[in-house]
C-alpha cells in the first residue's frame, strides 16, 4: 500500500510503502530548502561526534557535504530504506564515511624521506572532469533537462512542465536528442583513447 | 521518433536494464553483430557517467552555498554558536 506523506516544505513528498522505503522528489527550487533543513536539523549532531571521535569542524563540514550528497542520491532513486527519522539515516552514512576516511589513513604508512610520490595517471589524460565541463559549457539546456531527468529523477510530466514543453512525449523525443548529442561530444572527445574503442 | 533516436532509446533500455529478457537477448546478439552498436553502447554509458557528475557538481555547490550562508549569515546566529560551542 503506498502513502504519501508530504514534508514541511513546499514542493518535497516522500512517498513511504508498508516497508518504509522512501522516495524523494525535489525541486531545484526546493532543494536548497531541503539541504538548509539537513545543515540544521542534523548538523550539530554530525558535528557533536566528529569532535568526539577527535576529528575538526572542516572535517565535521566535509562529511556531511558528502553524506548530503549520498543521501539525496538514494532518497531520489528511491533505493533508501530509513527505518528511523533522516537525521538518524544521515547520521550513519557520515558514521560510516568517518570510519572509512579514518581506515584509510591508517593504512597508509609516510614516504620515506627523500622519495617523491607516482603522479596520478589521470593527469596525462583529458580528465572526465574537463569533458564534464566543456560539455556542460557547450550545451546547458541540454544538460539541464538530461540532469533533471537521470540525476533528480524528475518524472517526464514534471520535467515537460518545468522545460515548457507541451507533453511528456515532446520532452522524451528531446531527451533523446540530447542524450544523443553528448553521447557525439563524448565519443568525439574519448575517441583519442587508443584502447577506448579498441 | 526518428531511427537514430530508436537506437538511443533501445540502448538506454539495455544500459538502464529497462527491457525484457527477450530484448535482451535480441540486444546482446545485436552487440556481437553491429560492432558500430558496441561502440554507441559504450559512449552512451560514458554520457550517462557525465550527467551524473555534472547533476552532482551542481548538488555540491548549492550545497556550499547553503553551508557559507548557514555558517556565515546572522540569520542564523544561534546555529553558528550551538556549532562554535561544539568545537571550542
Amino acid at each position: 500500500m503506498q502513502t504519501s506523506v508530504i514534508f514541511d516544505y513546499p514542493g518535497a513528498h516522500v512517498d513511504m510503502n508498508t516497508q518504509m522505503s522512501m522516495t524523494l522528489e525535489v525541486t531545484a527550487e526546493t532543494r536548497e530548502e531541503l539541504i538548509t533543513r539537513l545543515y540544521e536539523i542534523s548538523f550539530p549532531a554530525v558535528a557533536r561526534f566528529i569532535r568526539k571521535q577527535g576529528g575538526t569542524l572542516e572535517e565535521a563540514k566535509d562529511l556531511f557535504q558528502d553524506g548530503i550528497v549520498i543521501y539525496y542520491e538514494q532518497a531520489v532513486r528511491g533505493s533508501t530504506k530509513i527505518q528511523s527519522g533522516e537525521s538518524q539515516y544521515l547520521m550513519g552514512i557520515v558514521r560510516h564515511l568517518w570510519s572509512r576516511r579514518f581506515n584509510e589513513m591508517m593504512k597508509l604508512e609516510p614516504l620515506p624521506p627523500g622519495v617523491t610520490p607516482l603522479e596520478d595517471d589521470r593527469q596525462h589524460h583529458p580528465s572526465i572532469n574537463a569533458l564534464t565541463k566543456f560539455l556542460r559549457e557547450s550545451g546547458q539546456k541540454c544538460m539541464d533537462l538530461l540532469q533533471a531527468f537521470y540525476y533528480d529523477k524528475i518524472s517526464m510530466d514534471k520535467v515537460a512542465e518545468k522545460f515548457g514543453f507541451a507533453s511528456a512525449r515532446s520532452a522524451t523525443v528531446q531527451k533523446y536528442k540530447c542524450l544523443e548529442k553528448i553521447r557525439d561530444n563524448v565519443k568525439k572527445n574519448l575517441m583519442s583513447y587508443e584502447d577506448f574503442f579498441e | 521518433m526518428r531511427i537514430s533516436l530508436n537506437r538511443i532509446k533501445s540502448i538506454e533500455d539495455h544500459l538502464l536494464k529497462k527491457n525484457s529478457s527477450e530484448e535482451a537477448v535480441i540486444f546482446e546478439a545485436k552487440l556481437i553483430l553491429d560492432p558500430g552498436l558496441e561502440k554507441d553502447t559504450i559512449a552512451q554509458q560514458l554520457a550517462y557517467d557525465v550527467i551524473h557528475l555534472c547533476g552532482q557538481d551542481q548538488l555540491r555547490s548549492e550545497i556550499a552555498r547553503v553551508e557559507k550562508t548557514i555558517f556565515h549569515s546572522p540569520r542564523y546566529k544561534g546555529f553558528q554558536k550551538l556549532i562554535q560551542s561544539i568545537f571550542n
